[in-house]
């Protein structure tokens, strides 16, 4: 009975995700493909949670749908995107596109032998947040200070090519 | 204060090394610091920065001679493996980055309106690479690799007033996202089917378990992501459009370093993890090689414009490379590392010409070369070496590079790619012969000689660089046993 209802709980979580993913990208105007996309990190942060990832599935709904997918919001109000110019029907991209598809999930079919069952990574036990903050910094110590770095080259990066010199800075350093 | 000592003077300690002191964390701090350097200085003049990038490269290049050698150690929980084969990397990078910034110092005046972080950021990126080179799991791996590349949108994009830079930017951007993807998609499946994402962990969990066509699969989409990186075929149509639109000598650094990065990566790959997977792994390799040979030679034929043939010429680089690669043997793996050295060296030259011509003849168009030879006969015979190695004319050193792939392929009885291999290597005498043609034997459209020179510091590099492009191919064994007595700890 309750593989019965975990498995229900999935099929209903996957099949809103990929629902919601193709809505992201077909939408039409740029506000509901956005919306959609909230939906999408949404579905995943409840497939965290029934995979017992918790604390996972929290921070995919707070940080994506919540920070992230506001920031993207702002944006497309700030850049006042309205509806997508008239699209034309590309009928031979959008088969190409679906065949491609077609083709990966084919060969994820065959590769991950889907509907045959493989046994896990072992879970470790108890409370997920301690086990991660212990991961983070022994194992994963190197890459998780990287990203420190990581995150630098990119604030560093936006203000490059976003910020814009005020003329007379620029006349003083261009002499 | 003596282990500073022992990192920046030419001292072998025999203490252990510590975190502190591998070269990457310096990097790290002289990026960090030049950084803080820039928001304190008083007025807004790019020479310092440059100046300081150039000579710190420059000193830790020096430094990087004393490095200990013969010593193979892990750090981090075995995520840094430091050995033969990093150093061997890391002094290519290091090499690319101080030619790089001081390509970046000529073409100061094109667009950098005063953003001297255009001569840090290759600090950044070489500490990512320097990861790179010594990476023990996929998570450091995958997080080096994602700097690096955070680190080339930003210079590729960096004129961005100019629009074939943006264009390049967007192109990159895009494309590096969805080679991410594939990478860490693979990465995934590995991690679910080996249960771990350690290197030594997963060649022995995959060494039981390599019939499991998920374990296929996830290499194939790693490989996948490697090949984005390499700009090899059929991977590879970013890389004509962005060395053509980035600035010079970011091109140069894409073309040099990051496939470097590329490279020892799936070297580490190779003799880590994938090593119980190897025939299916040659398969793939194979696969990359003969295409890459195919579309980069003859893609660059019908090129009219030094950087595109460059792109092009990267791509049928990128070809000869995995051909050794995937010929696996020791000697193999020795060809690859020299081919690589000629490679860049040669590379680096004439980016190094293209950059410091380019605003003198007002673009990179083959024809916009024309009658150079006459004007400047200096820079058109600097050009002609760094070609002609590319091309492999006997006495250089790209000669000897492609001469010791094609034996070590010989031995392992892969006689039909050696063929493909040589025809290629043929047709690209094509290309790399225009460009001197150009040069050499054709009037100047208007008749205006380009008088301007370069500065004696430019020189110096171009010749630094000219003199070691011949010198790795007069004295080809001797080099090569230097190689071999670095990687494998004699």
């Amino acid at each position: 009975m309750e593989s019965f209802v975990s498995s229900l709980v999935f099929w209903v979580f996957a099949t809103g995700l990929v629902a919601f993913s193709v809505l992201t990208v077909a939408g039409r105007s740029p506000v509901s493909s956005a919306m959609s996309l909230v939906a999408t990190m949404i579905f995943v942060g409840g497939i965290l949670i029934t995979l017992q990832a918790y604390f996972l599935g929290m921070m995919q709904v707070m940080v994506y749908a919540g920070a992230v997918m506001v920031l993207f919001l702002f944006i497309i109000m700030l850049l006042n995107l309205d509806q997508e110019s008239v699209r034309k029907k590309a009928w031979v991209k959008a088969l190409s596109g679906v065949a491609l598809c077609g083709g990966l999930f084919w060969i994820l079919l065959g590769g991950l032998g889907l509907g045959q069952s493989r046994p896990l990574p072992p879970v470790p036990q108890g409370s997920d947040i301690r086990d991660l903050g212990r991961l983070l910094f022994t194992e994963y110590l190197l890459p998780f200070e990287l990203t420190a770095v990581l995150l630098l080259v990119a604030i560093v990066g936006v203000i490059l090519l976003c910020h814009q010199v005020r003329d007379r800075a620029a006349k003083k350093g261009g002499a | 204060m003596n282990t500073v000592a022992t990192t920046l003077f030419l001292q072998k300690s025999q203490e252990p090394m510590q975190w502190w002191n591998l070269p990457e964390v310096w990097w790290i701090f002289v990026g960090i610091l030049l950084l803080l350097l820039e928001m304190l200085r008083p007025r807004r003049n790019s020479a310092s920065i440059a100046k300081a990038s150039i000579f710190a490269f420059a000193v830790m290049l020096i430094a990087s001679l004393g490095w200990p050698t013969g010593l193979e150690t892990t750090f981090f929980g075995g995520a840094y493996q430091w050995d033969g084969l990093a150093i061997f990397f890391k002094r290519i990078f290091l090499i690319a980055g101080l030619a790089t910034t001081w390509m970046m110092r000529k073409c100061e005046a094109q667009g950098i309106q005063g953003r001297d972080e255009f001569y840090i950021l290759p600090w950044f990126a070489v500490a990512a690479m320097g990861f790179v080179s010594s990476v023990g799991d996929f998570v450091t791996g995958f997080v080096s690799i994602e700097l690096l590349t955070v680190c080339s949108y930003i210079m590729v994009a960096f004129y961005r007033s100019d629009r074939f830079s943006l264009e390049a930017g967007a192109k990159y951007l895009v494309i590096g996202a969805l080679s991410t993807a594939f990478l860490v998609f693979g990465i995934t499946i590995l991690f679910g089917t080996g249960g771990s994402l350690r290197f030594d962990q997963l060649a022995n969990s995959l060494a039981s378990g390599h019939q499991d066509p998920a374990v296929t699969m996830g290499v194939v989409l790693v490989l996948v992501g490697v090949g984005f990186k390499l700009a090899a075929a059929p991977f590879h149509w970013w890389a004509p459009d962005v060395y053509h639109g980035a600035p010079t000598p970011v091109s140069a650094f894409l073309a040099v370093a990051s496939k470097a990065a590329a490279v020892v990566f799936l070297l580490r790959l190779l003799i880590g993890p994938f090593a119980p997977l190897w025939t299916q792994c040659q398969q793939v390799l194979l696969a990359l090689a003969g295409a890459s040979l195919l579309v980069g030679n003859l893609g660059a034929l019908s090129q009219r414009d030094v950087k595109r043939v460059m792109g092009y010429s990267s791509v049928s680089h990128a070809g000869f490379i995995l051909l050794g690669i995937s010929a696996g043997s020791q000697p193999a793996m020795l060809s690859v590392c020299y081919y690589l050295l000629a490679y860049t060296l040669a590379t680096l030259l004439v980016f190094g010409v293209i950059c410091g011509m380019i605003d003198k003849t007002g673009g990179s168009l083959m024809r916009q070369f024309n009658g150079l030879a006459q004007s400047r006969p200096g820079v058109a015979w600097l050009m002609t070496i760094g070609m002609l190695s590319l091309a492999g004319i006997p006495p250089l050193s790209g000669f000897f590079g492609k001469w010791f792939i094609f034996a070590s392929v010989w031995q392992e009885g892969m006689y039909v790619m050696v063929f493909l291999a040589g025809f290629t290597a043929v047709a690209s005498l094509f290309y790399y012969l225009a460009i001197v043609r150009h040069m050499f034997f054709e009037k100047p459209a208007d008749g205006r000689a380009i008088s301007s020179g370069l500065s004696f510091g430019y020189q110096l590099l171009l010749v630094v660089l000219a003199v070691a492009t011949v010198a790795v191919g007069l004295v080809p064994g001797a080099v090569q046993r230097a190689i071999y007595a670095l990687i494998f700890n004699l």
